[in-house]
């Protein structure tokens, strides 16, 4: 869910098919889950970074100072969580990270939910 | 030694002489009796042998036994069978031997020993149809049919004859937690030491107690492992297990990729040979991969959910991990009674692997639930405070059914909010001592940009717009009605919820309708099973039978457990194109499958 359309932090992804109408019963489908296209979320300011073996996270600090970094969190060997407060969405950091030999990969840090049918 | 590992060894002497014409129920057929090695010693009576003999007469067929020592115990009916005691201190080997050649003996065999299949006294297994499927009725199902088909079901009893204990495999539960303390699980929880003493540990508070505040890992667990046996509630597909539980999913049921690499890679090194993740999202997930790589480099098996979209998962937006191509990873899709494929489950003729029981599945769970609903009105009238105006309450239709709502402007869904609003509503709720609290509503929203809807909470009451603690905020369009659930653990009652519209000075749209308020508060206890659907439920069918092959045969690979699965599973129409095996979990066939019959079967002339 973008920000542009949806809760800025946090929203679950279950989206019922429906809307009101007015005094009358016709029109609506009974509330049904999309597809899971709609469960491709992310979430908003965290990105995963991958480090090149020999870098350590103050690469990360210099390259994306810019965004308010609020955390820097590792994960496991080479790997941090990163938590910015100026998210510039996905496209941006990635193309950042381009620019520095030193970042292996870095994407946004998804949701997942668990997968029982309510 | 197991039954089936006796029939085994029994086969494998017997190949040279004999026929086995069925495994339960064993015969050997001997046209030329011959002098044969011993059979396992445990699978039959150990001073008899049956012995078929040609049409002789009576007389000398007593001489042809006692000349050898024997005595005639009964004739099995008019089978042509005669039950015949051994000679004192003669192997049941040496008294097969001895009729070797004897003209008038047809056949002749060790007298098998039988059991009644292994079923444990837990007062529920009678409604936990995916191991036992009777046709009953699960009373507390939920999901349409409720009864089914006599023996759609995993096949365990079958395998139980022959393992119940998977305690020499660590299984990972990554998911909401696990209720650790619960009476049907406590028993069967991973023993992490000193250094995780609550039985794993929790990535998303970044502590060691894995507690589970959802419910759903405790579900997922005691699917896997509840104690079998113990008269207590349910079981598991294993009887005994050691579940490691590793908490990456909240309250709410959500987690990120960032718990669950360090859920898998904590599995892996702390020893885990399964791991279950009834979880999914919707986008490839690099950094997810490369954790099942870790896990698969480490010989790890991991069991995951299809989805419950009922959407092919082999199409663009299919659901990850399910769709994630690692050869160590087995994607389960749900089955109901009937073994068709549950309305609601994913499927993939290229992703989805297996089907499982994923209906009416009662497990365990942490506690219990009380919820406060809200529906806005007294008698018609707005009953949540407000300033600013704007708000009003309204009864609307919804596919037909009058609904609640909240609603922003007082026309909604009709007209448009105000330009340059602060308009706020909420309302104070008494909360009692929980666990956890959860605050969950739907919504359908159009806002301009540079309009806002905000979510905020407080402590104590009030408005939670005057120190209190934001929750989300909202713009754009929802496109519909969106449902979501947030913890809001933190408020310390009396806690107030609120709703503010703020916009800005251009543009209006058609505004915000809330419905379907509710506060959930969960009380932990020990004793709670409830039903549950979902591919969540039917992928820990499978992790346990994982489990349950690499106990049962310890060198196994991911490879041959997976093999064992996909191949050993049961043919199954519904899954026909819709998964990679078209096959069901069979626990007993799997078993079978490891151990490969062919030594067993013979026939010589």
């Amino acid at each position: 869910m973008s920000l542009r359309a949806g809760w800025i932090g946090g929203l679950a992804a279950v989206i019922l098919a429906a809307s009101w109408s007015c005094g009358n019963s016709q029109g609506n489908p009974e509330p049904a889950p999309v597809g899971s296209k709609a469960e491709g979320t992310r979430a908003p300011g965290e990105y995963l970074v991958t480090l090149a073996p020999q870098a350590n996270a103050t690469v990360i600090r210099n390259l994306y100072s810019g965004f308010d970094i609020r955390a820097l969190k590792p994960l496991g060997p080479n790997l941090y969580l990163m938590q910015i407060a100026n998210d510039p969405g996905p496209a941006v950091i990635e193309q950042r990270a381009k620019t520095s030999r030193d970042i292996k990969a870095i994407q946004p840090n998804y949701t997942y939910r668990n997968r029982e049918k309510r | 030694m197991s039954t089936l590992r006796r029939l085994l060894a029994v086969g494998a002497v017997f190949v040279a002489s004999f026929v086995l014409v069925e495994h339960a129920g064993t015969v050997l057929s001997a046209p030329r009796p011959r002098a044969t090695p011993a059979p396992a010693p445990e699978s039959f009576v150990k001073d008899q042998v049956l012995v078929k003999f040609r049409p002789i007469q009576s007389e000398h067929r007593l001489s042809a036994v006692a000349v050898r020592g024997h005595t005639v115990l009964a004739d099995l009916d008019r089978s042509g069978w005669t039950r015949i005691n051994t000679r004192a201190g003669q192997t049941v080997a040496e008294a097969l031997a001895s009729y070797q050649g004897d003209p008038s003996v047809e056949a002749v065999q060790p007298n098998y020993v039988y059991r009644a299949l292994l079923a444990p006294n837990d007062p529920s297994y009678g409604q936990l149809w995916g191991l036992k499927n009777i046709g009953q009725t699960i009373g507390t199902g939920s999901y349409a049919p409720t009864s089914g088909t006599a023996g759609a079901d995993i096949n365990i009893e079958n395998a139980w004859d022959h393992i119940t204990d998977c305690s020499s495999v660590v299984v990972a539960v990554i998911d909401s937690g696990v209720n650790y303390n619960h009476e049907d699980l406590a028993g069967n929880m991973w023993d992490g030491g000193p250094g995780f003493p609550l039985h794993g540990t929790d990535f998303v508070s970044g502590d060691d107690d894995p507690m589970d505040l959802a419910g759903h890992g405790t579900h997922v667990a005691a699917t896997i492992g509840a104690v079998g046996n113990n008269a207590t509630g349910t079981t598991g597909v294993c009887w005994v297990a050691r579940i490691m539980a590793l908490r990456v999913l909240d309250a709410t049921g959500s987690g990120t990729t960032a718990g669950i690499v360090q859920a898998v890679n904590f599995a892996v090194s702390h020893g885990a040979k399964v791991i279950n993740m009834s979880l999914g999202g919707g986008s490839f997930d690099q950094a997810f991969s490369d954790a099942l790589n870790n896990a698969r480099a480490n010989d790890v098996v991991v069991v995951v959910a299809a989805g419950n979209s009922a959407f092919d998962n082999d199409l663009p937006g299919g659901a990850y991990p399910c769709k994630f191509t690692h050869a160590n990873l087995i994607c389960v899709a749900a089955l109901d009674q009937n073994f068709s494929l549950a309305t609601f489950s994913n499927y993939g003729a290229t992703s989805v692997d297996v089907g499982a029981p994923g209906t009416n599945v009662l497990s365990a769970v942490n506690g219990t639930w009380s919820t406060i609903t809200d529906n806005f009105n007294s008698g018609g009238t707005l009953n949540w405070t407000t300033s600013g105006g704007g708000w009003a309450y309204r009864a609307l239709s919804l596919g037909g059914s009058p609904v609640d709502v909240l609603a922003n402007p007082t026309t909604f869904p009709s007209g448009t909010y105000s330009n340059n609003a602060n308009q706020r509503a909420f309302k104070t709720f008494t909360l009692g001592p929980s666990a956890a609290t959860l605050l969950s509503f739907s919504i359908q929203f159009a806002l301009q940009p540079g309009d806002f809807l905000k979510l905020n909470y407080r402590s104590s009451g009030g408005d939670p717009f005057a120190g209190g603690v934001a929750l989300d905020s909202v713009t754009g369009f929802s496109g519909g009605l969106v449902g979501s659930d947030y913890d809001i653990s933190a408020c310390a009652s009396p806690c107030s919820v609120g709703f503010q519209l703020s916009t800005n000075a251009s543009g209006v749209d058609q505004g915000v309708g809330i419905a379907f308020f509710a506060i959930d508060q969960l009380t932990l206890n020990n004793t709670t099973y409830d039903t549950f659907n979902g591919t969540s439920m039917a992928s820990p069918h499978v992790a346990g039978l994982a489990a349950l092959l690499r106990a049962y045969n310890p060198q196994f690979t991911y490879v041959d457990v997976a093999n064992a699965i996909k191949n050993g599973g049961r043919s199954v129409p519904a899954l026909a194109g819709k998964t990679t095996s078209g096959r069901a979990a069979d626990a007993m066939s799997s078993l079978a499958y490891i151990n490969a019959p062919t030594a067993l079967r013979a026939t010589l002339q």
